[in-house]
Formats: structure tokens, sequence, C-alpha cells
């Protein structure tokens, strides 16, 4: 009891230190996130839509970002006629709200107009029932689904002392669940990796060479609105995987990651 | 034994015979006609019909070192007959440039002289040319960088394209070989890379190896293929080409310049040495010319291949306002990038739609959307498809249909939404309604906003928190397996219980001492130090004396003086409990002390 309290008191000190932590006072002259936003929608509603960017885009150099604003910014960008980053910007606001009907409407209708097609490599990460479920919720979300079914664990496993018997359904319980958190913890792992690589073509036409030099020979071509994955970087070069596998050495102001 | 005798006879004979019956000659030839000064090369002169021929003699040439090496032997049956020859070996080494003659040979067989004529060796400073080995090899200058110099005509790279003259978008191959020849081999071979102004380049496909022959001599061949279409019109330079890679070659002895060391047989065993070489080819002028204008189609969208379309409408039979998936397929050689979606003529009783296009390997498909409008629609209307041919340096186009498509009217019942669902459409058709298409509005509200990059796995209290379910668990599990043993094992449970009874047991003494009560304060004493080491020793409480006590602590190797202390108590409470005088104050005081320090020491040691 006296270990439990003193756990309970350390986790308590420690969320306050975190929770108070990094707090800043605000600058002068520092324009709320909310008031950029209105501001970025009044342009957009003038068809003003540089404009509109340029007030969105304040809101990401101040350290804030919103799945609303993502959609709005990739609107904008939309109406602009920068596919690239229209898509860049659906990417971000479906990373954080993947069930939004509007974003993946959106999304969607943008993606359709990205010439080229290019027919993905099979994988694991590609088989529609994973993809679906990976793609479905966010890693926020899927980490508390991990979290509450180790606590389930838990929870059974202190039935089971307690009771003290072999229970076959109790124990297969068990390994499923440890079986599932593993699986997720793998979906885990893989979205938060794609955060980290994935980048879109944000530029009409990229060429993607067979070395980061600027005579290397012509590989492949990226049009606009393309995903790529990023290998490494070198210089002013992204190394990148299209996603049909080919690899190819791009610069890097022609992609930006999501 | 006797019958095998007769065979190897007979078989000897036989062999004899067509020997004999077989044409003698005498031919001398050298492995390669230039080479560089020191650069050493072999000398073979054969001698066909017989095996037993002595070796010429070689005349001494100013400029040139000759050793002979050795004879080798063979004898092959080739459809019943046998050719057997002996070929005498010698090393050449030029000590000097010049142009020499070596020859001509004879030798004696069978009471006849035979005569082979002289060959030439061209020695130089420099390492002979590729092109003395094959055409397009690399030219004069360009040798592999960094290679020993006798490499140059044995590794070299050709570039080769499949037209001089090609048309806009026209796709033209382009094949790149590294030849290979007497030597161990490449390694780290990197794709090849050549300027290609005015051309837009495909992939490079993954090289193929194979074997070529080139004016007589066999090479290894890596070939790289890659195509390319022309985007400007003009005249152009392609190349020259540039492979960069590793060159093996066997390691030769510091003692070059002796020419025992450098036989091949006895070299085997200095291991091999790379070089890192660039190889070079020719460069080639191709010229990229328009479109024609004339025999242009009206519909050409700047196709250009030769291509085949096939059409399907589905389904055959509709009602007004319903839709049919046309799925026009396009496929065979040339610029697939080039082709657009085929044009449907005279559609106007139709509704359609923006074709959704998807890529197969050589194949392009669009499937289109198109609603009739009336029932008074009997075909699909004629599908057309124009391209450029280069190769025959036409326009050609392809028409398919019309096609048969019966539409209904629909009944009035039946009228509201329909449902399209193929790649890219997704879409609800009201009858008589435009659909539009654009992205959905902006959203009003900034949503939940948060700090950029704040990922719950990142947050160390997240963490926290998983860790303490399971070290409540870990508690939970230690806490239940005592409180289990206690139930069971009941001397665990007095072993347990002992210390607390002690110091409940003490503070009972301690109280009556303090009312000066002593006769009671020796008693519980006493059954106090009995029921703690009674619990301690697993022993019944009467069980419990100074002796017993004795025996169990004196393997512990229990203080003299705790032992000493645990007699005094004992004799003194038994004094008080049974005597008629009890010592009090002071000396009770003591035999408190005593007990609790009995009780403390206890308490530190393991028994």
């Amino acid at each position: 009891m006296r270990i439990g309290g003193i756990l309970f008191g350390t986790a308590v000190v420690f969320a306050a230190v975190c929770c108070f932590a990094g707090e800043n006072e605000p600058a002068a002259g520092y324009v709320s996130p909310e008031r950029l936003f209105s501001r970025g929608n009044d342009h957009y509603e003038k068809a003003e839509y540089g404009k509109a960017i340029d007030e969105y885009e304040k809101i990401p150099a101040l350290g804030y970002e919103s799945a609303s604003l993502y959609y709005n910014m990739a609107g904008a960008y939309f109406k602009a006629g920068r596919l690239g980053k229209a898509i860049l910007n659906y990417a971000r606001a479906k990373r954080i709200m993947p069930r939004d009907a509007d974003i993946t409407a959106n999304d969607k209708f943008a993606r359709a107009m990205v010439k080229g097609e290019v027919i993905p490599e099979k994988g694991i990460w590609t088989w529609r029932p994973v993809r679906i479920y990976s793609r479905s919720f966010t890693v926020d979300e899927l980490t508390w689904l991990s979290s509450g079914l180790y606590v389930l664990i838990i929870v059974l496993l202190f039935i089971a002392v307690i009771r003290s018997d072999t229970n076959w359904y109790r124990l297969t319980g068990i390994v499923l669940l440890f079986v599932f958190i593993l699986f997720n913890s793998a979906v885990i792992w893989h979205k938060a990796g794609s955060m980290r690589r994935d980048g879109i073509t944000v530029v009409p036409r990229a060429e993607a060479l067979f070395g980061p030099f600027d005579s290397a020979t012509k590989f492949f071509t990226l049009n606009e609105g393309m995903r790529v994955t990023v290998i490494k970087a070198k210089d002013d070069w992204y190394k990148v995987r299209r996603a049909d596998g080919k690899v190819g050495w791009v610069r890097k102001a022609e992609i930006e990651k999501i | 034994m006797k019958k095998t005798l007769i065979i190897f006879t007979a078989v000897f004979l036989f062999v004899s015979g067509f020997a004999r019956a077989e044409d003698m000659r005498l031919e001398a030839a050298l492995e390669r006609n230039r080479a560089a000064v020191g650069n050493p090369l072999y000398l073979y002169v054969t001698f066909y019909g017989s095996q037993s021929v002595e070796r010429p003699e070689m005349p001494s040439l100013d400029g040139l070192q000759i050793k002979y090496v050795g004879p080798s032997t063979k004898i092959s049956v080739v459809n019943g007959r046998v050719s057997r020859f002996i070929s005498h070996m010698y090393l050449v080494i030029p000590l000097k440039s010049g142009r020499f003659e070596i020859g001509p040979f004879f030798v004696e067989s069978h009471g006849q002289i035979y005569k082979a004529p002289a060959v030439t060796l061209t020695a130089d400073g420099a390492p002979a040319a590729a092109q003395a080995r094959a055409p397009g090899a690399l030219p004069a200058g360009n040798e592999p960088q960094g290679a020993p110099s006798y490499v140059s005509d044995r590794v070299f790279l050709v570039m080769d394209i499949g037209k001089r003259l090609v048309y806009i978008n026209e796709i033209v191959p382009v094949t790149i070989k590294v030849y290979l020849m007497n030597v161990q081999g490449l390694r780290d071979i990197e794709y090849p890379v050549y300027p290609h102004e005015g051309f837009s380049a495909g992939e490079l496909a993954e090289p193929e190896k194979r074997t070529e022959l080139v004016h007589g001599v066999r090479y290894n061949v890596l070939v790289f293929r890659q195509d390319l279409f022309g985007i400007k019109e003009g005249d152009y330079i392609l190349g020259p080409a540039k492979l960069r890679c590793n060159l093996i070659t066997r390691k030769q002895s510091s003692r070059r310049s002796s020419i025992f060391d450098i036989d091949d047989f006895f070299s085997r065993r200095f291991g091999y040495r790379t070089y890192p070489i660039e190889l070079e080819s020719k460069d080639i002028p191709v010229s990229i010319l328009p479109l024609p204008e004339d025999g242009r189609p009206r519909d050409f969208q700047g196709a250009v291949g030769d291509f085949a379309m096939d059409v399907n409408v589905n389904p055959p039979e509709v009602k007004v306002g319903d839709p049919v998936v046309l799925r026009m397929t396009i496929s065979g050689e040339g610029n697939l990038d080039t082709v657009t979606a085929p044009c449907l003529l005279s559609a106007e009783k139709f509704k359609t739609y923006e074709p959704q296009v998807t890529k197969k390997g050589g194949k392009k498909i669009y499937e289109q959307v198109i609603i009739p409008k009336t029932d008074e629609v009997k075909e699909v209307p004629e599908v057309v498809f124009s391209f450029f041919d280069p190769e025959s340096g036409q326009y050609k186009t392809i028409r398919k249909g019309p096609f048969p498509l019966d539409v209904v009217e629909q009944p009035e019942s039946e009228r509201g939404v329909k449902m399209v669902s193929m790649p890219g459409v997704d879409q609800m058709f009201y009858p008589g309604e435009k659909l539009g298409r654009d992205i959905i509005y902006i959203k009003e509200n900034i949503g939940d906003l948060r700090r950029k990059g704040r990922f719950l796995y990142r947050n160390p209290l997240f963490w926290a928190g998983q860790f303490m379910p399971l070290v409540l668990f870990g508690v939970f599990c230690v806490k239940h397996r005592r409180k289990e043993r206690i139930l069971r094992d009941k001397s665990y449970a007095r072993f347990l219980k002992a210390p607390r009874k002690a110091r409940k047991g003490l503070a009972r003494a301690r109280a009556y001492l303090g009312r000066d009560d002593v006769l009671p304060f020796y008693d519980v004493i006493f059954k106090t130090l009995q029921e703690y080491l009674g619990g301690r020793f697993d022993l019944p409480r009467g069980n419990v004396t100074i002796q017993v006590i004795e025996d169990r602590l004196r393997p512990a190797r229990v203080d003299e003086s705790i032992l000493g202390m645990l007699r005094d108590v004992f004799s003194r409470c038994e004094m008080a409990r049974y005597a008629s005088s009890v010592p009090g104050g002071h000396e009770a005081k003591e035999i408190l002390e005593k007990a609790r320090r009995i009780i403390s020491y206890m308490e530190k040691i393991k028994l």
C-alpha cells in the first residue's frame, strides 16, 4: 500500500512538471493562432488564396497545428493551383483526423488529379485490411488502444493470481491480446516512421537521378503530388523511393516531408 | 586381361590408321598482334596430325625475348574422325617498340619438312588500341584509367542506338555494352551515364550477361538497355557513355623482369588485384525530326508508336439515365506516355464524364462513363484513336464501333438515384441533373489546436503510467504469495508473528515494572522469550528450555555474550517465579534490557 502511494505521488509530481514545462509568455505583437486562422478564412472567402496561405502558414511557424488548419491550407493551395502542396497538407490533416469525411473526400479528389499512375509494390503494409486499419486511426489512438489492452492483460493476470487456477480461455485471451498488442505496436512503428519519411512532390515535375549530382543520368520522373519515401539525405539531395520501389535522388526543394 | 589387351590394341591401330590418313600441317599464331613494350604474350606453333614432333628452333630477334614454355597435346574424335595435334608454346616479350616478323617455322615429321609462315608483332610504348580487336571499341587515348596497360584491348565500352533519325516522342532503344576478354572480371560496376540533350530518358533496365563473338574472338558482354524519346527537334550528340567499375586482374610478382615468373600457371599463387577504371565509349550523332504536318488527323493528340485498340461496352442493355461504362484499351509498341484517351464521335445523345485511366504493363486502359439521355439511342457511337507510326512515317487511325446499345425508357417509379462504382468514380447520378466536381469548402473553426510533433508515445509521463500497473502487479503477487503461505504453513505464520508478539510482551512487562508489580513482570518476560524463541525455532512453548535453545544457537555461531544473557534471564526468571524472594528495582530493569537486546539480536541474525 505504501509503495503504491509513493508511485502515485511521484506520478502526480512528474505530471505537474511535464505540464508546466515549456509554457512561454506570449511576445509583444503576438497574434493568436485562432486569429490567424480567421484571417486566412476571410481571405479564402474573397478568393485571395495567396494571402490566405500566408496567414495559415504562420500558425505552424508558431509551433501549432490542427486538422482544420491543414485542411483549409490544402484547400487554399488547391485553389491556387499548387496541387503538390495541397496533397501534402491533406496528408497532414489526415494524420490528425483520419476519419473526417471532408478531408478524405478532398484528399481523394486532389490525388485523382496527379498525373501518371504508379503501381505500388506488394507487401504487408499494402495489404488492404492492414492499410485500412492503419489509415483509420491516428498514432495517438493506436497508442491508447495498445495501452488499454495492456492494462486489460494486467487485470486478467490479477484475476489469474487471485483465483489460482488454470483457465484456458483466460490464458488464450491473454496470448491473443498480447499478439494484437504486438501487431498494433508494429502499425504504430510503421505509421510513426512513415510520418518521418514520407514526402510529397511539390513541384510540377521532378527528375529522379541515379546520383546526387546534376549531371547524373535521369532514372524516373515524379509528377506533382506523387508520394515518395525519403530514405536518406545528402547535402541538397534526398534519396527517395517511389511507390513501385524505384529509388533515385531528387533535390530537397522538390520534395516536402509530411 | 587378354580380352582387354586385344581391345586396346584394336583401338590403337584404329586411331593410328586414321591418324595417318588425316592432313598433316604446321600453323603458327600469336595471342594478339599488338602489344606494349614489356607486356608478354604467347606464341603457339601447332602441328596437326602427329604428337611426336620436336619444337621448332626459334630465331634470335633483336628487340624480342622469346622463351619456350612447353608442349601441350590433344586427341579428339569427332564423328568417328580422330584428330590430334601438339602445340609448342613460347612466351614473347617485346623489349623495344617496332614491327617484328617472327618465323617462318620448320619441323620434320616422318621424313618430311613442314613449314608455317611468319607471324607479325607490332610493339609500341602505348597500350594496344582496342580498335584492333573490335569495331566501335575504345578510341585511342581513351584507355581505361588506372588499369594495367595491357587490358585496354580486353575491356571496353560500346554504345549503340537503334536509329540515328528519330521522330519527336518516338521511343528509341539505347544499348551500352561492356566487353570483357581474358580478364578475371569486373566488380562494383556502376550504371553508365551519358549526356542525352534533346532526349528524355526512361528507366535503365537490369543489365543482361551474355557472350558475343567479335571478329572471331569470344567476349563476355554486359548489356545495359534504356529507352529514350526525343523531346525537341534538332541535331544532337548522344554520349559518350562512361562507366566506372573495378577491374580484377591476377596479381603478379614484383620480380616481373624475369620471364620465369610470368608463366600463367605459376602465377596462380599470387592472388588478385583490383583497379578502379572508367570506361568510355564513342559518342553518336542523332537527329530528332518533327512529326509531319501532312496527313495529320484532326483527332491526333500526339501518340507515337504502333498501337492497337480494343473497346468494350458494358452493359449492352440499359434504361434512360442508366450509366454505361466504355472500356478502351490501348496496347502495342511505342511511347505510352504520349497516348491520350480515344475520342467518342457524335456523343450528343449521351452525357459523358471524364475517362479514368489505369496503366497495366504495356497497356493503357480508359474507362469512361456515358449516360444515354433518351431512348432514341440505339448505339454507342464510333470510337477513334489516331497515332503516328514512326516505322512507316505515317499517321494511322483506328476506328471501333459503333456498338449496339439497347436503351429503354425508365419507368417513373424507378427514377431516382443511380450509383456508378469504378476506379476513381464513385458518384450519384440524378437524371437530368448536372454534377460539378470540386473540393469541399473550408472549415470555419480551427478545431483541436495542439503543439506540433507532440505524440503520446513520445511523452515520458505516458511511459511512467504504463510502468505502474506492472509494478502494482508485482507488489500484489509478492503479498499474495506471502498471505497464501501464512494460511498454509503454521510454523511460518508463527515465525512471522514472533517479533510482533515479543514487542507486545516486552511492553506489557515494562508496564508491570512501572507499577512495581515485579512477580507478573518476571512471568511475562519468561513467557515472552519462550513464545518468541518457540516461534523462531518452531518449538512448542513448553519445550523451550535454555538447554534446547543453546543446542539450536551454537551451530549458528551466536555471540557468546548473548548466550550468557539468555542463560541469565532464564535462570533469574525461574528463580523469581518459584522462589519466595523476588528481586526488583534495578535488577528487574536489567532483565528487561537484556530480554530486549536478546530479541533485537535474534532479529538481525539468520538462523
